[in-house]
């Protein structure tokens, strides 16, 4: 039987919380810690035929992620992985107050670009195909809309300033913007140039009123493809060709798919991604 | 799992792996017949005679090789080893910590660590010291104490096997103490004033210090003077200590006072230890640093920036229910408490830094690799803001404790209890949003215990202890399913608000039994 997919609370309510802390403490005193409660349970296992077909996400089934943190790459020892001899890596360190921005008092003031970093971007469409021929692909879509705070000190402590043209290249003699302004132009386009990023929009911090907040829109789509195989009656394994096999677990419906990475593993290699529940995609009208 | 994993623990209680490990549990019962206090101060001229090492065995104390004494009669020397063996069962839900529950960050749920668990068997909490009485000298009295235990740093490329089986030697306490009519001196390393070490230390089988409580050792030149009324004594002390960043160039301030009023007292045990006569207590105490390092510029010159810390705590020692004597402790019940504030004192939490770091240097040149800030003070205790001011980040935390002896076998059986909440208001806005999952900004614990002296010496406790961090982070907000979100909703979401805040816990079931001598 299908079970009803939602998302689980995070094991932070109080009730919940208390509950198992009693139980924990009840039984297993000496010995046992209780484990975490994951975000994501498992779907059902039910196997059923083959998932040949288009399957997409639908309102009200939902993915699930777990709750991870992924940091941003240290860029100190890009392409540089092992210090030289005898030299300790650098200290831990958290990310850029700046984001990797770099301002500049030229005419354009981006000299480098941030990186548009948000974290735990939500599944907000995915596609899932099988076909006949043992091959299947899956496009996984993250959207959602966030914020890169830059402090005053990165806009302004390399020579950015404000009243100068927003648009230098194309609009040489507009109107004088402030900084945030002056810096949507090229981030827009930085943004455009990555391919996910888009409608970046500038605007001064409320709280750092010489700080600027940039909100962007996330729309990132990837996924695997490869061929896929029958294990057993509830499970497939996917090979992706450039990744290692895959085992999922499934429930065909017919109309419905649940798919859940298999004992533990992330769906797709996706970190945090445990479960997809599906729906038939919808016929496309005859041209 | 769980029955497979009970068995295996039901295997070790059958083999009475009693257990423990990390950092300590102080002082012990100088009440205690055969035992040491590292704290009692002792007349070294009561000493027993013919407490000097015993004569090689089959020579006569004649023939015995025999170090003559610096002043007075070799048996005047009053030297006592004292400690424990110990053994300590650890089964935790996640694989977050070493021996102890240091404040690392618990691995959250989803990722493999937060999802499996740890078994930990050691006897590296043991521990060994030697009490030195010097005899009485133109009116001065004067011990050293030296204690080590197995913590030492292993080195970094040991395997983990090595690391539990040579259990390197590490000082806990090294220090002379000098008494006068004036007042009186502790030099060498020894727990820090602040907090007041040992007075005040909750029950508890968990390694201390546990979450929250002040529990650090130092090296420090500390004066002490007590002052009694009868029963009632006031202690002040002043204390010069190693500070808390090498490169500040000035000691860490330290100064306490403290009340003890000793005809209402209780049993009240330090960690997992011997029970003391305590007397009703309480104790103020502050800390005062300054940190200087430099400018936050890959070549900073000899530019520094400066910044301060400091600290408070109030410590106190309750017998709820007092008792007359330790011997009979049957029903005794004591409870205590510790709350301490400051900036700049994550290290006086037993390691502490609560994931903070110095946040990376812009990098306007565009150099490969990227530059690096060279930092010269340990991480946790300041960082840089977002508008690269040398800051301090601040910690506040709560301590509760509770033991009671039960009225079987004149208190041979014990339930403790303890909880603990640490928090900082400024940790996150010390720290740029993409580094807020690698920072916890409130961590709650609590633990409860249960205790049986199978002979005065040997005690075999179990305890179930549990820690839930709050991260920085939130949970990423509820997407609209099967749509694209962000035109949709239109709402813009910084990253770390508008979810819940990011979690995780790590439970731990502990079985330890010691011998203390």
């Amino acid at each position: 039987m299908i079970k009803n997919t939602t998302v689980s609370t995070p094991p932070t309510t109080r009730k919940g919380a208390l509950s198992a802390m009693a139980l924990c403490g009840l039984l297993a005193t000496p010995t046992i810690g209780c484990m975490q409660e994951v975000r994501c349970p498992a779907l059902d296992s039910c196997g059923g035929a083959l998932p040949v077909g288009d399957w997409v996400l639908a309102p009200g089934h939902p993915s699930c992620s777990e709750d991870l943190y992924v940091p941003a790459t240290d860029p100190r020892l890009v392409q540089a992985d092992l210090p030289p001899g005898r030299t300790p890596p650098p200290e831990p360190a958290l990310f850029d107050w700046c984001l990797l921005l770099v301002t500049g008092p030229g005419a354009n003031i981006q000299v480098k670009p941030p990186r548009f970093y948000y974290e735990d971007g939500p599944v907000g469409a995915s596609s899932v195909q099988y076909d006949g021929n043992g091959h299947f692909s899956a496009g996984i879509t993250r959207t959602g809309t966030y914020t890169l705070d830059f402090p005053a000190y990165c806009m302004r402590a390399f020579g950015a300033m404000d009243g100068r043209p927003a648009d230098p290249v194309n609009d040489p003699n507009g109107p004088p913007a402030n900084v945030c302004k002056q810096l949507e132009v090229p981030l827009r386009a930085s943004g455009l140039g990555e391919g996910s990023y888009r409608n970046t929009t500038c605007r001064p911090n409320p709280v750092d009123p010489l700080g600027c907040l940039c909100d962007f829109d996330v729309t990132e789509t990837g996924g695997p493809s490869g061929s896929y195989q029958l294990l057993d009656a509830h499970t497939l394994v996917h090979l992706p060709g450039s990744n290692s096999p895959q085992k999922v677990t499934f429930c065909n419906q017919g109309d419905r798919l649940q798919l859940t990475g298999a004992n533990g593993a992330y769906l797709f290699d996706v970190r945090g991604l445990r479960t997809f529940d599906l729906v038939k995609a919808p016929t496309p009208p005859p041209p | 799992m769980k029955y497979r994993t009970m068995g295996a623990f039901a295997i070790v209680a059958a083999l009475s792996a009693p257990l423990r490990a990390q950092d300590d549990k102080e002082k012990s019962a100088s009440e205690t017949p055969g035992r040491v206090d590292p704290d009692a101060k002792v007349n070294a001229t009561d000493a027993p005679k013919g407490a000097a090492p015993p004569a090689v065995a089959g020579l006569d104390e004649s023939q015995a090789p025999q170090r003559p004494a610096l002043y007075g009669k070799r048996g005047d020397w009053f030297i006592q080893p004292y400690g424990y063996a110990r053994l300590d069962a650890i089964e935790d839900s996640t694989q977050s910590f070493e021996d102890g529950i240091q404040p690392n960050l618990v691995a959250r749920a989803g990722t493999y660590k937060g999802d499996h668990r740890r078994s930990i068997i050691t006897a590296r909490d043991s521990r060994l010291g030697v009490f030195v009485g010097a005899p009485m000298f133109e009116g001065i009295k004067s011990s050293a104490t030296i204690e080590f235990d197995f913590y030492g740093l292993v080195p970094t490329d040991a395997r983990r096997s090595d690391s539990y089986i040579f259990g390197p030697v590490r000082m806990r306490h090294a220090f002379v103490r000098l008494e006068t009519k004036i007042v009186d001196v502790v030099a060498g390393h020894y727990h820090d004033l602040f907090g007041w070490g040992s007075y005040f230390f909750p029950a508890t089988v968990a390694y201390v210090g546990v979450p929250g409580q002040i529990y650090h050792r130092n090296a420090q030149l500390r004066l002490e003077k007590k002052i009694r009324w009868g029963e009632l004594e006031v202690m002040g002390a002043v204390a010069a200590v190693r500070s808390g960043q090498r490169d500040s160039g000035v000691p860490d301030g330290e100064a306490g006072l403290k009340i003890a009023y000793s005809g209402w007292a209780g049993a009240a045990m330090s960690g997992f230890n011997r029970p003391n006569l305590s007397p009703i207590s309480i104790g103020v105490s502050g800390i005062y640093r300054r940190f200087e390092v430099p400018a936050f510029r890959g070549e900073p010159g000899s530019e520094g920036v400066q910044t301060f810390g400091q600290g408070i705590a109030i410590s106190a020692l309750l017998p709820v229910i007092p008792i007359k004597t330790i011997e009979d402790r049957s029903n005794s019940l004591t409870v205590t408490g510790e709350f301490s504030t400051g900036t700049g004192i994550a290290d006086m939490y037993t390691g502490m830094d609560g994931g903070s770091r110095f946040p990376l240097l812009p990098n306007p040149s565009m150099a490969a690799p990227a530059l690096q800030y060279a930092a010269n003070v340990d991480p946790g205790l300041v960082t840089f803001d977002r508008n690269f001011d040398l800051k301090s980040i601040n910690w506040q935390a709560v301590v509760a404790g509770i033991q009671y002896y039960l009225p079987i076998g004149g208190g041979r059986f014990w339930i403790a209890g303890l909880y603990s909440r640490t928090s900082s208001d400024n940790i996150k806005a010390l720290t740029p949003a993409p580094s807020w999952g690698a920072i916890f900004t409130k961590m709650e614990y609590f633990d409860v215990n249960l205790g049986f002296d199978i002979t005065p010496a040997v005690v075999l406790g179990i305890s179930f202890q549990t820690v839930k961090q709050t991260f920085g982070d939130v949970s990423a907000p509820t997407p609209v399913f099967g749509e694209i979100a962000g035109p949709v909703l239109g709402i813009p979401t910084v990253a770390g608000t508008g979810g819940v805040a990011a979690s995780a816990r790590n439970n731990r079931g502990q079985l330890s039994m010691a011998l203390f001598f």
